[in-house]
């Protein structure tokens, strides 16, 4: 007898929260620009979480720390991005090697960074949606418990539901506009050949990783 | 650089520094390409794309030579005496000797605020010059700072910057490191614009200038070692790399950080990164 009452209440809280889960879906592109700021800020506090966390070996720290990379930077899009015209030049094969390489090195470059925010605070300031659909840049202001406030820029992109970061701007300065500076200059100095520019960074990252084994990747 | 400086005062060499001036303005002015119009759809965003990957820089070999001296001089000398300098003094007094310089540096900024038609700026500089010079016992305190007047920086290459002028072309100098015909000009006129060079005058200028520049180079290298270090270990073309950051930061300096995130014109948030996007460089002429 008892049955019937709490089977319509069980109902009753299903149909509720289908019809939340529905509202919260519509209510998602009106909201896009706050999203964004919610990415970035749960990204960067696994980010540091996972580097800092003093219980797992440097290794699987590392290890974690890549998976979380891949899914939230745009590897491909940046990669493409910063070679310029010589993406197009390049052999699939060339494209591929580029793009491991280019994640070895932008991981080596980041790693260390979060891993030093251990003490840092960490707080998102506004988000700013962009003329290009579906782009946002979300400003953070970054507080070291010593040393001076400084503020970064993460332009962010809304794919299917998925944010992902396309570039990190500080002082005016673009991470993405200066690495296709710097890779166009080095490739034009090995001959205009990108295999020449996947040697050289695939090389500086095995060298980097000698030090950064030795030194331990938080200094 | 002493008879250089020696000659500040000596009205030959003030005909010479002015023609100088003149010329390397010139010479940015010529060479400073016209900005495209922004009204346009297709064409000016590949000029904008070419704009953007255009390295500008005609005297590369010359330049990479300088520059490779500067890192030299820089990695035995500098580095070394600005890691030195921080390991003796506490914060505290790398901080004030900081607060004197920028202090001494006011009268320049103001005029160069003023040049440049910002009001408010040129207020916040007034107010921090009057206060940090006795509230602030002559400059050793930024007390301005936290009342709520932050410091900014100023130079006469801005203020041609503002005006229209372009950068000429990218251009290393000698121990001052990169710069280009227009800020090298702007260099060499706020010696003569800043009010200090006069009231030293009869101190006798040549053992005040170096001395001040070398210094305020001190305090600004003593506090960039570990991110010069981290720009240096994971670049495969540093020259390249400085190329670009100088510039990019060169061009914030101008807009006085306001970039205007939402502004189409503003190439830092808004190039296109594939051909998703609206501005993209897969569509760029070659």
């Amino acid at each position: 007898m008892w049955r019937r009452p709490a089977l319509r209440a069980l109902t009753a809280a299903c149909l509720c929260v289908a019809i939340l889960a529905v509202l919260a879906g519509a209510g998602r592109p009106a909201n896009a620009a706050s999203d964004a700021g919610e990415f970035l800020a749960s990204m960067t506090g696994r980010a540091i979480a996972q580097l800092t966390d003093e219980s797992l070996p440097l290794a699987e720290r590392k290890a974690r720390f890549r998976g979380l990379f891949r899914e939230n930077f745009d590897i491909p899009t940046v990669g493409r991005f910063v070679l310029g015209r010589y993406w197009r030049k390049a052999t699939p094969e060339t494209r591929d090697a580029f793009l491991s390489v280019f994640e070895d090195v932008m991981i080596q470059s980041f790693a260390p960074k979060f891993a030093g925010y251990a003490e840092t605070k960490f707080e998102i300031k506004r988000v700013q949606s962009l003329d290009q659909p579906g782009q946002f840049v979300v400003r953070s202001r970054i507080s070291p418990d010593r040393g001076t406030v400084f503020e970064i820029d993460w332009r962010v992109r809304e794919r299917d539901g998925f944010f992902k970061v396309l570039d990190v701007i500080g002082e005016g300065v673009s991470m993405a506009l200066t690495l296709r500076a710097e890779y166009a200059s080095a490739i034009k100095n090995s001959g205009g050949q990108v295999e020449g520019l996947v040697a050289r960074l695939r090389a500086q990252v095995d060298r980097e990783a000698e030090t950064q084994t030795t030194t331990s990747i938080a200094n | 650089m002493r008879i250089l400086i020696g000659g500040i005062l000596d009205w030959s060499f003030h005909r010479r520094a002015i023609v100088f001036i003149a010329a390397l303005m010139l010479v940015a002015g010529c060479a400073s390409q016209p900005k495209p119009a922004a009204d346009g759809w297709s064409e000016s965003d590949d000029l904008e794309i070419a704009e953007v990957d255009s390295d500008n820089d005609p005297l590369e070999l010359l330049n990479r030579f300088t520059f490779s001296f500067n890192m030299a001089l820089d990695t035995v000398i500098f580095q070394p005496v600005a890691a030195y300098y921080r390991f003796l003094f506490p914060v505290q007094v790398r901080d004030s000797v900081r607060n004197v310089f920028r202090n001494l540096r006011s009268p320049l900024i103001l005029i160069n605020d003023l040049l440049q038609g910002e009001t408010e700026r040129a207020e916040t500089t007034l107010v921090r010059f009057i206060v940090n010079s006795t509230v602030g016992v002559l400059g050793l305190f930024d007390v301005a700072a936290d009342l709520g007047h932050p410091y900014h920086d100023e130079d006469f290459g801005q203020t041609l910057a503002v005006h229209g002028m372009g950068e000429g072309f990218y251009l290393v100098l000698p121990i001052l490191g990169p710069s280009n015909p227009r800020d090298g000009a702007g260099l060499l006129a706020d010696l003569y614009l800043n009010p200090l060079t006069y009231a030293f005058e009869s101190v006798d200028a040549d053992d005040w200038v170096v001395p001040r520049i070398a210094a305020e180079a001190l305090d600004k290298r003593s506090r960039n070692i570990e991110v010069i270090e981290d720009l240096r270990r994971d670049s495969i073309d540093f020259y390249a790399r400085v190329r670009s950051l100088h510039r990019q930061s060169r061009t914030n300096e101008i807009n006085n950080g306001r970039v205007p995130v939402d502004s189409p014109t503003s190439d830092l948030y808004n190039f296109g990164f594939d051909s998703d996007d609206e501005k993209a460089p897969e569509d760029a002429p070659n």
